[in-house]
């Protein structure tokens, strides 16, 4: 029995061992040859920051990055405002068609982003939103939405309502209730929900793509448009930058909401 | 005057009747106990008082004012959860301060009051614990502290012992009843512990189904219950019903019961406490039909010995008899024997059936 134990965790250590691999040494590889030299990949390597500072110089993907940001945190602020107060409402209350929209939450994250953006950009152009920054926003927050909602009811669950009644049993309104106690409790979550937020708006290439306008377009879209024009170690540069900037977001995710458990 | 008054409160929830005509007084500084079995909308009641629900008909006054209108943030009550609902954020000062911070009295107030709560309490110098670093007893008394601390107009208190283990329950009573002492305040007690609402209230009401039952003093529920149901959930009783004969119950069975109290109706049943009861082993029959007391003669079916007293069951034409006995010397009837069963008339109490 101790035998097949140990082969089963062999097994196991080299389906670990592959995935973690085929996972990381493509990010790894691009990382080493945005500090290599030659244009060309040629090893070995030789150590250069030149296309870092050709990154610098570059307008075009830093004011795409600086546009990046700025839509990432407006979708990070109202996203998860809105998520917070819908998972809120979920919680405290009873009302007719609550399961519906908690069901209705759900499609965005399954349905492929082509599709809602290409429906996004029809339905902004039929009702006049056109595109832009606040189009770009208004998609990201559709999109950033059932995150927030599902990783703060999640900490929610675990909260005892009488604590809100014994706080409006001491003279405390609605606001202070929530201000005071509920926001405390759930605040790991939302802290979690809102990094889970600016993430998923920061990476956001399709709806992003379908709604950039000439002179306004993200860091992902200018990537890809580069990568088009003819690839150059720059792009491994600004892309490790941003799975730099990534990972560390989901490290501090990590720090504050376990994954798969409560707390 | 009544502090709180209820006026033919009823609550219906999704179809079913919660509390039915429900009409009580709540007396100025009383310790009010409201006992029953679970589901009888005892707590339903509490939430009324408190404001987290209102009543589907009927009006609810506090110190005269009608409140029926009022959420419970403004109806000045102080209420004590079940699981006590301390917040897990906040240390014991700052969950006794919140209602205090709420109501925007300044620091220097909120300092000395909290201590004040504190010392009433005894936690002085376990400001600075968090909930979770507390036993149950002193989470108990953080609840408590934080409640009495606003100055209340009522105190409800809903189960606040049942999550206590036996010995610091008993102590937790015994403290509950001095602070309400000292501080005066008109409290109303729910809970399912009928021991607990004996010791603990000068009032108390007894809620079946949605209806108030019977109130009044623990003694007179105790010593004159009006209902079967009351006699057998506060305390234990046995139960004769019979025809009524003058003053007397004819029984099925053929024995007949006497009582001091007024029967009336061609049916009538009659409760007795087992406690009111002895066993003795021989009588002079002669002797027991002059005197005051019922007699039924019975065998032994069961002894418990407990060593301050000792209980009975015996089988007797009629059914089963509890009986229990103080172990005051008198002889001690051993189980299969002959025995007799008597009691004074006037414990044997008419109730509804």
């Amino acid at each position: 029995m101790s035998l097949s134990d140990r082969r089963l965790g062999v097994a196991g250590r080299i389906y670990l061992a592959l995935t973690l691999f085929f996972l990381y040494t493509p990010i790894f590889v691009m990382a080493a040859m945005s500090f290599n030299a030659s244009p060309f990949y040629r090893l070995p390597m030789e150590w250069t920051t030149s296309w870092y500072v050709k990154l610098a110089s570059n307008a075009g993907l830093i004011d795409a990055g600086i546009n990046s940001l700025l839509v990432a945190l407006a979708t990070t602020a109202v996203s998860t405002t809105l998520g917070t107060a819908a998972a809120v409402a979920f919680f405290r209350h009873k009302f007719r068609g609550k399961r519906i929209l908690q069901v209705l939450l759900l499609p965005p994250v399954a349905i492929p982003w082509l599709i809602i953006g290409t429906s996004m950009l029809v339905f902004f152009f039929w009702t006049g939103v056109g595109r832009g920054f606040h189009a770009m926003v208004l998609g990201h927050v559709a999109l950033a939405l059932p995150y927030v909602v599902i990783v703060v009811s999640a900490r929610l669950s675990a909260f005892d309502i009488q604590l809100e009644e014994a706080a409006r049993s001491l003279g405390a309104g609605h606001w202070q209730v929530f201000r005071q106690v509920t926001l405390p409790f759930i605040a790991p979550g939302v802290i979690a929900a809102a990094l889970f937020a600016f993430a998923v708006s920061f990476d956001q290439f399709v709806i992003s793509y379908f709604l950039a306008v000439p002179g306004f377009s993200t860091l992902p879209v200018e990537i890809y448009t580069a990568i088009r024009k003819g690839f150059t170690p720059e792009i491994n540069a600004v892309s490790t930058i941003v799975i730099a900037i990534s990972m560390l977001l989901l490290m501090v995710v990590a720090r504050f909401y376990k994954f798969g458990s409560i707390r | 005057m009544a502090e709180v008054s209820l006026r033919a409160v009823s609550k219906t929830f999704n179809d079913v009747q919660a509390l039915q005509n429900v009409s009580m007084e709540f007396a100025n500084g009383g310790f009010y106990a409201l006992l029953g079995p679970s589901g009888c909308g005892k707590t339903t009641l509490l939430r009324l008082v408190a404001g987290f629900d209102f009543p589907t008909s009927g009006s609810i006054s506090i110190a005269g004012e009608p409140v029926e209108e009022l959420g419970v943030e403004k109806r000045d009550v102080g209420m004590v959860f079940q699981n006590y609902a301390l917040f897990p954020n906040m240390n014991v000062a700052g969950n006794i301060g919140f209602g205090l911070s709420v109501r925007k009295i300044s620091k220097i107030e909120q300092t000395r009051r909290v201590g004040e709560a504190l010392e009433l309490v005894q936690l002085k110098g376990l400001e600075d614990r968090k909930p979770h670093e507390l036993s149950g007893g002193q989470r108990q008394r953080v609840a408590l502290a934080r409640a009495i601390v606003i100055r209340p107009r009522v105190l409800l208190l809903d189960e606040p012992l049942s999550a206590l283990d036996k010995a610091l329950r008993v102590e937790m009573q015994v403290e509950l009843k001095r602070i309400q002492r000292e501080v005066g305040i008109t409290t109303i007690f729910v809970t399912h512990d009928q021991e607990e609402a004996l010791t603990l209230s000068d009032r108390m009401g007894i809620l079946r189904d949605g209806v108030l039952v019977q109130e009044g003093s623990p003694a007179e529920l105790y010593e004159r219950p009006a209902s079967a149901f009351a006699a057998t959930f506060l305390g234990d009783a046995n139960l004769f019903g019979g025809r009524v004969a003058g003053a007397e119950l004819q029984l099925e069975c053929g024995d007949v019961i006497a009582t001091t109290h007024p029967l009336s109706g061609p049916e009538a049943t009659l409760a007795v406490r087992p406690e009111k009861m002895q066993v003795v082993g021989a009588i002079e029959e002669r002797a027991a039909a002059t005197s005051r007391m019922n007699v039924l003669k019975a065998r032994v079916a069961q002894r418990i010995f407990a060593g301050s007293s000792v209980t009975y069951l015996l089988d007797w034409n009629g059914g089963t008899i509890k009986v229990f006995a103080q172990n005051s010397g008198a002889e001690i009837v051993d189980p299969g024997r002959t025995a007799y069963v008597m009691w004074d008339r006037e414990h044997t109490i008419p109730v509804t059936p």
